[in-house]
């Protein structure tokens, strides 16, 4: 539900401030939100000065540079940093996106990381995601056919069916877009949120599944589905390119076509 | 329910109670009744700046043909049922369980006594219009 203000024990306070070393000639500030379930306090963001030269080009380089040299306490998930596993999905500079894939150089001034928004915080920039992927879950994204498949071969798709897939099967579920989502940050609970309605429309699609009917008719509900007020902010943040707005208006689409 | 008391599992909390199966019909209805307002408000507007000074038995007499009082009442009642639809959304973002369910209702039977009013007040019109020619 519509909260307008941070819960007393999440609003952040001035955190420690790491100096870069005195001969370093190109500077940069990251301003990174701090928290542990051990500490009892509130969030802090901390301020690490680091030198360019001596750092990757992206901001994961970044994080990276501070856990290895500065303050090896500092928590967050990554794994390909080639932007394929989501893992490193955060909001820098006010924007959610993977680490991997956000040069350091396209930010003015301070660059400020934060958790994805909205999402319980496990520690520092690890998000709590069970809920967003229960919901996942719940939509079945897997193929479902009562028809068995071919004994000697694969279930197969024309090319035009098959084509009808792309815009969808790319999304790697880093959740950039449903935690980007101010529908989801009040009724996330209710409201399925931009990456599940992808992956939704991406199994409604697929010419081999023929649980059609009854995926549409799992998602015709006030919030499921209808809890997008088309804000955009989903496709406008999509990391991959995505437009996850697109995939929730077919559906719509598709509903009012079986009406 | 506070969450350390809720021991459900994330795939039961997500599933919730299910799906209402209201949602395609609520979003259509919500969307027609607009673009038929469009057109129909803006008569309307243009209607009441073009009688705007007259005296009241001739907008009484104009409110009496059935050629006014058609379109007149449909946009009495299309613009009660927009206003319901889109204050239910309203309810669903700011509410939920019984107290959303107390605020549909009270979005509804307001909505219906709008229409009730403006339907009565036009068919008194239409049975007490003054004679054609009055006007």
């Amino acid at each position: 539900m519509v909260e307008l203000r941070l819960p007393k024990n999440s609003t952040t306070r001035p955190g420690k401030f790491y100096p870069a070393p005195a001969d370093a000639k190109h500077k940069a500030t990251f301003q990174v939100y701090r928290w542990s379930p051990d500490d009892d306090s509130n969030p802090s963001l901390d301020s690490y000065e680091l030198d360019l030269d001596k750092v990757g080009p992206m901001v994961l380089d970044a994080l990276l540079y501070i856990k290895d040299h500065i303050d090896a306490s500092l928590t967050f998930r990554r794994s390909c940093r080639e932007g394929i596993c989501g893992s490193c999905a955060m909001n820098i500079d006010g924007e959610n996106t993977l680490a991997c894939l956000k040069p350091i150089s396209s930010i003015k001034g301070t660059v400020k990381i934060n958790p994805l928004p909205h999402m319980p915080v496990v520690k520092d920039l690890v998000p709590n995601l069970n809920g967003a992927y229960a919901q996942l879950e719940s939509i079945q994204p897997w193929l479902k056919s009562d028809t068995p498949p071919p004994p000697d071969t694969e279930r197969l798709q024309s090319i035009e069916e098959r084509e009808k897939l792309d815009g969808m099967w790319e999304c790697i579920l880093c959740f950039c877009c449903s935690t980007s989502c101010p529908s989801y940050w009040w009724n996330g609970d209710r409201y399925l949120g931009p990456a599940t309605l992808l992956a939704a429309n991406r199994w409604i699609m697929d010419s081999r599944d023929d649980h059609t009917g009854e995926r549409l008719e799992a998602l015709d509900d006030s919030m499921k589905l209808y809890g997008c007020r088309t804000i955009m902010n989903c496709t406008q943040t999509c990391p991959k390119g995505l437009n996850p707005a697109k995939a929730i208006a077919n559906i719509k689409k598709l509903q009012v076509e079986r009406e | 329910m506070n969450r350390l008391s809720d021991m459900r599992t994330p795939l039961a909390r997500a599933k919730g109670l299910g799906g209402l199966a209201d949602g395609a019909e609520h979003w259509t209805a919500e969307r027609v009744s607009a673009a038929l307002l469009g057109p129909l408000t803006i008569w309307g507007v243009a209607q009441v700046l073009r009688l705007a000074g007259r005296d009241r038995e001739s907008i009484l007499a104009w409110a009496g043909r059935v050629q006014n009082a058609a379109p007149l009442g449909l946009l009495i009642a299309l613009t009660a049922r927009h206003a319901q639809l889109g204050l239910e959304v309203v309810a669903s973002d700011y509410s939920r369980g019984w107290r959303r369910f107390g605020l549909r209702l009270v979005i509804r039977l307001s909505t219906l006594l709008f229409v009730a009013l403006g339907c009565a007040s036009l068919a008194r019109i239409l049975i007490t219009r003054p004679k054609e020619g009055q006007s």
